[in-house]
């Protein structure tokens, strides 16, 4: 097995590269202070426990329309979520900058809606309910902008970003939007491409003295064309622009174009199969499955329909050829985190060791429930949405061998390409379905495109029969976080 | 709550179009109040929201900065902003917002949806557990523009969706009711209760839902709710910008006959039985009822003042934006079709055999070739003209030109469900959208499975 450097060092770090000074007086340095300021009215408006995640996020996006036009949006926008909890009610106030509100204002409006909100008798502020800060969390430490660590926690702001990138003028980033858009006239028609570059800056914080704040640059390229079924979408994320793989890109794009175009012209042949059949199931396929991983093995997941994996731990559960890491320190990764939505100094957590089950990914109640250190996998992508445990930049290992010599292998099956349903797991027995597009591979060889194919099998099926793991590991942009090389399945249901 | 000087935003309009170009200062300032009972609990949520976007707008493109903040300070930064590659600075801090919040509002919001919550679980004792969550949203947008023209628009709207679960043994069913209006006044208990008894009625009965037949069969959509799919298959295809794209499904089909029947489909943003969204669009002009199609023949399409610009059409209030941080594109409002001639209860009566839905609840259009895919969330199997049994979720595909020529019954019961859509275009999600129609019977429509 080849596993990737970053599965196989003992640590990682965040951000890759040297870091800059934390400056207190920059946009995120203000934005945190105004966070504590927040967070003392909310204290002197004697509320029990409130907790704050906020995301300052810059942008600037160019975004080029197939008939040549263009637009270009930049600019800020803030949303600061302040939860707070009284006499076992809960109140949540979302606003922008908490600094164009008066704080003593934000506070006393929680605390008002609070005491509208109606809780079942005899119910009290919890110490930790979906991710509520507890109020016994130790000694405050004393910061001013510094990070510092109490109680391993670390507070203050993080170093950000290595330099400071200027603006992008607008030919480096059109030219290579256009050339997405033009270099294929033959195949679907291509409707857009944008590329956004977004500064965000996130505050968790549950008390003043326990705030921490860090930086995260991003680049996306992102096109939409015409597909099978809907729009298809894809496209790439980097932590600068010059690190984006237009030619990766173009490669999915020319793979997926031959694909649509073969199933336009060719003369529709059924796939000759019903039942089982042996697959293989390219990255962009894969990544669902290996997302989908990820919140199969979080606590709350196994504690509510899947308790007895809670007695597998160090037992096989999946082929040898299975690796899972969930890493959300790994360096420019797109989920990349030094703290979690609740706080919790994230760390890599190894899942599947050779189809061994190791661990599972934990927010603090469900470590709380396990009885174990919390990995830091509490995650709110949506501030108006509830924090649920869920994987950040969640790996599968890489293999030895290229996806040809996996072709090979199948000797005589189906080579899933692209996805027209993103694969799940579905129902109560826990299902991974999903719909794709193809190849039908008769030995070894492509004979003619196919699909849409459903395919569904057992995740645990599934998982025991992966034979092999190719060594072309790519990130998936639609599959938030996940990296997966090529996975060779013996068999999956069709249809 | 908005407290910029309109003199001033106009001049940052027409300093920002030049010569030749169009350019609108667009500020808003929204509460959007929610609850959510799960059990005896509401928890109560406020998402106080509020910025300033100047877009400057040409032929050929649009570019658009936005703050986060609403004063005259933010104004001439946005301005020098258009100039340069990347984002504005913002403004120091400024005077603080004066948030004008209706804490009455949110406590009768919260009653409701406890009220729609307990309903639920006395409706089917011991079979059904509610999860309800309403939001009553309070908003204020300004505009002006470098032609002078100055507008602000006050919008609301209050939205119960009541979810039902039942249970039994080892099975589950679900049903979703969604109750919805302009404002507070014009829903009462009543009706929370009659919604919420409904829905607890349809899980319970869903626990014995079979599988649809996958294949091609009739469908007839009930009055209402399952008019978001015409809104998929027809309204972004008819959005001037994609509808202009050579290729795209309704390209160049001005003046030709889409429908076998007279189907009639207008957009209004005023649209009746409280199913508007607002007064003026979100860049200053009027919101005008348009009419897509009339009697079958494809009218017109739907434009923004740079689709207008570019194209020669009108601009007719169909511009809107997620907020002050995007740029408007021309956007559906309460699209709806007006009503026919049949009697809805000939409509299924008519069918020997097929699928009646009664609820769509997502779905997903390629703007450009119209192909479509929809969830049937909740629906019954006609049988020799009969609704028979409940069916379980299912999908129908295909494109929009394939459903707007297999209608061929309308009936005469127009219906809206007022706001309670979501819809996404280019990223601008969720966009708010109405929907309404009457019962429709499409004679072939693939049904492609859970």
């Amino acid at each position: 097995m080849n596993l990737p450097a970053h599965l196989t060092t003992t640590g990682s770090s965040y951000p890759a590269d040297s870091p800059s000074p934390a400056d207190s007086s920059s946009p995120a340095g203000r934005y945190l202070d105004d966070c504590r300021a927040l967070l003392d009215a909310v204290a002197r408006a004697g509320i029990e426990v409130a907790d704050l995640h906020g995301v300052r996020e810059s942008l600037d996006a160019l975004t080029v329309s197939a008939d040549g036009g263009r637009a270009e949006r930049a600019g800020v926008t803030v949303t600061t979520r302040l939860r707070v909890w009284l006499d076992g009610r809960q109140a949540t106030v979302l606003l922008a900058d908490p600094a164009a509100a008066d704080p003593e204002e934000t506070a006393a409006l929680a605390r008002a809606l609070a005491r509208r909100a109606t809780a079942a008798p005899g119910t009290a502020s919890p110490a930790v309910v979906d991710g509520a800060p507890t109020v016994t969390d130790g000694v405050p430490a004393v910061t001013d902008g510094v990070t510092t660590v109490t109680d391993g926690v670390t507070t203050g702001l993080l170093p950000g970003p290595a330099g400071t990138e200027a603006p992008l003028p607008a030919q480096d980033r059109l030219a290579p939007l256009v050339r997405t858009l033009a270099a294929r006239r033959s195949g679907p028609a291509a409707l857009g491409t944008e590329h956004v570059r977004t500064h965000r800056c996130t505050v968790i914080a549950r008390t003043p003295e326990r705030a921490v704040g860090f930086e995260h640059v991003q680049h996306h390229v992102w096109h939409w064309r015409e597909g099978l079924g809907g729009h298809r979408l894809d496209g790439l994320t980097a932590p600068a622009f010059a690190d984006l793989d237009f030619a990766r890109l173009d490669d999915r794009t020319d793979e997926f174009l031959a694909l649509h175009t073969a199933l336009h012209t060719a003369v529709r042949e059924p796939l000759g199969r019903q039942g089982r059949i042996r697959v293989l199931l390219r990255p962009e396929v894969a990544a669902h499955l290996v997302r989908s991983l990820g919140f199969l093995l979080c606590a709350g997941n196994v504690l509510s329909g899947m308790r007895p994996l809670l007695e597998r731990i160090g037992r096989r559960i999946a082929a040898p050829a299975v690796t899972l890491v969930d890493d959300p320190l790994l360096p420019g990764g797109s989920e990349s985190a030094p703290v979690d939505a609740e706080g919790t100094p994230t760390a890599r957590a190894l899942l599947l060791e050779e189809g061994r089950l190791r661990g599972f990914l934990t927010n603090r109640a469900g470590a709380a429930a396990l009885g174990v250190t919390p990995t830091g996998a509490a995650r709110c992508p949506n501030l108006a949405r509830r924090t649920l445990e869920g994987p950040s930049n969640i790996l599968l290992a890489e293999g030895t061998v290229s996806p040809a010599e996996l072709r090979d292998q199948l000797d005589d099956g189906l080579e899933a390409v692209a996805v027209t349903q993103p694969g799940r797991i579905r129902g109560r027995r826990g299902t991974f379905v999903t719909e794709v597009l193809g190849w039908r591979i008769r030995g070894g060889r492509r004979v003619h495109p196919v699909g849409p194919v459903r395919l569904s099998l057992g995740i645990f099926e599934l998982l025991r029969s992966v034979e092999a793991t190719g060594n072309d590991a790519v990130a998936s942009y639609l599959a938030t976080g996940a990296r997966t090389p090529s996975v060779l399945v013996g068999g999956m249901e069709v249809g | 709550m908005l407290t910029l000087d309109p003199g001033l935003a106009v001049r940052t309009a027409e300093a920002a179009a030049g010569r030749g170009r169009l350019a609108t200062v667009f500020a808003e300032a929204q509460h959007l109040y929610r609850a959510v009972a799960d059990g005896p609990d509401v928890q109560l949520s406020v998402h106080s929201r509020g910025g300033t976007g100047l877009s400057c707008v040409s032929s050929d493109g649009v570019r658009h900065r936005h703050l986060p903040s609403v004063d005259d300070e933010t104004l001439p930064l946005l301005v020098a902003a258009l100039r340069d590659p990347g984002p504005p600075a913002p403004p120091g801090h400024g005077r603080p917002w004066r948030y004008e919040h209706d804490l009455d509002a949110a406590e009768r919001l919260a009653e409701l949806v406890a009220l729609a919550s307990e309903t639920v679980s006395l409706a089917e004792p011991g079979v059904t557990v509610g999860r309800v969550s309403g939001e009553a949203l309070v908003s204020t947008v300004f505009v002006a523009r470098e032609d002078g023209l100055v507008r602000e628009d006050h919008r609301t709207s209050l939205e119960l969706r009541i979810s039902a679960l039942a249970r039994r043994g080892d099975a589950t069913a679900r049903a979703l009711r969604v109750v919805s209006a302009e404002r507070y006044g014009t829903v009462d208990r009543g009706t929370v209760r009659a919604a919420a008894r409904s829905a607890a009625a349809a899980a319970a009965r869903n626990l014995d839902a079979v599988d649809v037949p996958v294949g091609e069969l009739p469908v007839v959509l009930a009055a209402g709710g399952p008019a978001a799919l015409l809104h998929e298959v027809c309204g972004h295809g008819l959005e001037a910008d994609v509808a202009r794209h050579p290729g795209s499904a309704y390209h160049g089909l001005i003046d030709r006959k889409l429908t076998t029947v007279p189907l009639t489909l207008i957009d209004s943003p005023t649209a009746p039985h409280g199913a508007g969204l607002y007064r003026v669009d979100d860049e200053g002009e009027p919101a005008q009822e348009v009419t897509l199609i009339a009697d079958g023949v494809l009218r017109s399409y739907l434009h923004d003042r740079r689709t207008a610009l570019s194209g020669g059409g009108r601009a007719h209030g169909h511009g809107r934006r997620l907020s002050y941080a995007h740029p408007a594109l021309p956007r559906m409002s309460s699209t709806y079709v007006a009503p026919g001639a049949c009697p809805a209860e000939e409509v299924i009566a008519s069918t020997a055999r097929g699928l009646y839905v009664e609820s769509i609840l997502s779905g997903e259009t390629d703007m450009s070739s119209g192909r479509f895919s929809v969830r049937v969330t909740s629906g019954r199997l006609i049988e020799h003209g009969r609704l028979t049994a409940p069916v379980r979720e299912t999908t129908l595909a295909g494109t929009g030109s394939e459903v707007l020529a297999g209608i061929d019954l309308i009936g005469d019961d127009l219906r809206f469900l007022p706001y309670g859509y979501q819809c996404n275009k280019l990223g601008q999600f969720p966009l708010t959208v109405s929907v309404g129609q009457p019962t429709l019977r499409v004679a072939r429509l693939a049904v492609t499975g859970p």
